[in-house]
């Protein structure tokens, strides 16, 4: 095993003074849920660990001016048990409901899972249709960006050599939204996503009343999708984001735009579905081929629009 | 160059001189010689090597050592020393329902029920279900673990036991 020193930051300030002391020989840590498997199969060898978890003051979840602030050290787990985000942030409490296992869950944090940058975090998808922001500080101060020019590559973002993530923010979500996410894997638990998909609609109920019928006797998919087009509903906004499908997380903008606007049906959706599978880029990996990979892109937009429209209804009746 | 730290362990507040790079897991076994916690694939995905931090179910073979200063630990051991049957009830319900084969799971996922139950004293079977979703039982003895520790919660009433918290 990789020996190393291990240095427990008291404050952000602290943590970036020694990342300008000990440069490329240092890295951050959080949960450490990646990091330390990292470090065990030889990905990653600091002679420093900076850790960032006694930082308590990075760990919260409040509304704020409109908005949703997220903390970078909040744990999975603390994401899990937020009522406010199982209300209105569907898509992130779906993601971190089956990220790992509780164990995982208990020490892992939002933050960590974002810098990690893997094509395949969990949280990268709900965080990109929801919009957020992300804050960081480094020995110049702070700056804000938009995810999704966050990541950069596989392993690689935009947060500086010096600098530390702070917060998440998210854009309040207007009421007729709703977000979900689909992890796409052979097993729940302890399973990293084959393909993961999220997605944001804002919708118009028009006449939501076949669905709204079909969702309370629990009906299957395929009548379920029979209802929808029964149904009179308007995509007043849509957002749809995949991981595993690109060498980064990824919105799919142009099978946004076949939706936005239209009246929500089966057809459009296979259409939507479409247009992401030509947008996305994925490879053939251990988990799935990449022929695979587009065919599951265009069905699951369905089964998405279906997840967010079970939450509208339910919220109105 | 090690450090000195202090935590509680199973009650107990200790001290022990710990390298940086080592894990809780290994601060437990080689020093404090509780070999209740195992190393199975130490990685983070088998569960064999979970332990309680302040109450929390947590692996402890990716927990740094030094993270554990001023916290509380508990592990299997623990559990059994503070009970005046010598064995806790969630062990008692893991022995009576047949709950084990090889055992070497039965530390973790007995932490995994303990910390569950601790903070959900009547989980429905999709909560054990997901409490127990990162311990591997290579014997696959799944539907006996989630019998004991139903029966744990149901023969529980007074919480588990005093003092083991």
């Amino acid at each position: 095993m990789v020996k190393y020193d291990y240095l427990k930051a008291r404050s952000v300030k602290e943590a970036i003074g020694w990342l300008k002391e000990y440069g490329s020989r240092a890295m951050l840590i959080a949960g450490g849920t990646d990091v330390m498997v990292g470090i065990k199969q030889g990905k990653f060898a600091p002679e420093v660990l900076i850790s960032l978890r006694g930082i308590e003051e990075l760990s919260y979840i409040r509304p704020e001016d409109q908005r949703l602030k997220i903390g970078a050290l909040t744990t999975h787990r603390q994401l899990e048990r937020s009522e406010l985000i199982r209300e209105r942030f569907g898509a992130l409490a779906d993601a971190v409901q089956n990220l790992g296992s509780v164990q995982i869950r208990n020490v892992a944090t939002i933050g960590g899972n974002i810098c990690n940058a893997a094509p395949s975090a969990d949280t990268a998808p709900p965080l990109l249709i929801h919009e957020a922001e992300v804050t960081m500080e480094g020995p110049e101060g702070r700056r804000s960006m938009a995810l999704e020019g966050f990541f950069l590559g596989p392993g690689k973002t935009a947060l500086g050599p010096e600098e530390v993530l702070l917060e998440f923010s998210l854009p309040w979500p207007p009421d007729g939204a709703a977000s979900a996410y689909w992890k796409h894997s052979r097993r729940q638990a302890m399973d990293l996503p084959i393909l993961g998909v999220a997605m944001y609609l804002e919708a118009e109920l028009k006449e939501a009343g076949p669905l709204g019928e079909a969702f309370a006797q629990g009906a299957p998919l395929e009548e379920l999708l029979e209802a929808l087009d029964r149904s009179e509903i308007y995509c007043k906004e849509v957002r749809l984001a995949l991981g595993v499908a690109a060498p980064t997380p990824m919105r799919a903008k142009g099978a946004e735009a076949v939706l936005k606007g239209k009246r929500l049906s089966t057809e459009g959706l296979l259409e939507m579905g479409q247009v992401a599978s030509e947008e996305a880029q994925p490879r053939d990996t251990v988990r799935g081929a990449a022929w695979y990979r587009r065919e599951i892109i265009r069905v699951l937009p369905k089964r998405l629009a279906l997840f967010c429209l079970k939450r509208i209804t339910g919220r109105k009746g | 160059m090690k450090r000195r730290i202090s935590f509680t362990l199973n009650g107990e507040k200790v001290e022990a001189e710990v390298e940086p790079h080592w894990t809780l897991l290994r601060l437990l076994r080689e020093v404090f010689e509780l070999t209740g916690a195992k190393e199975g694939c130490g990685m983070g995905e088998c569960g064999a090597c979970t332990v309680q931090l302040d109450g929390k179910a947590v692996v402890s073979c990716l927990l740094p050592a030094l993270e554990v200063e001023g916290k509380e630990v508990w592990t299997v051991e623990g559990l059994a020393e503070r009970s005046p049957s010598g064995l806790h009830p969630i062990q008692q319900a893991f022995v009576q329902q047949g709950a084990i084969q090889c055992g070497f799971c039965t530390p973790g996922m007995i932490m995994s029920a303990k910390a569950l139950l601790d903070e959900n004293p009547r989980p429905t079977e999709e909560e054990i279900k997901t409490a127990i979703s990162g311990n591997i039982c290579r014997c696959t003895g799944y539907v006996q673990i989630i019998r004991a520790i139903k029966a744990a919660a149901e023969g529980g009433d007074d919480g588990g036991v005093e003092g083991s918290r």
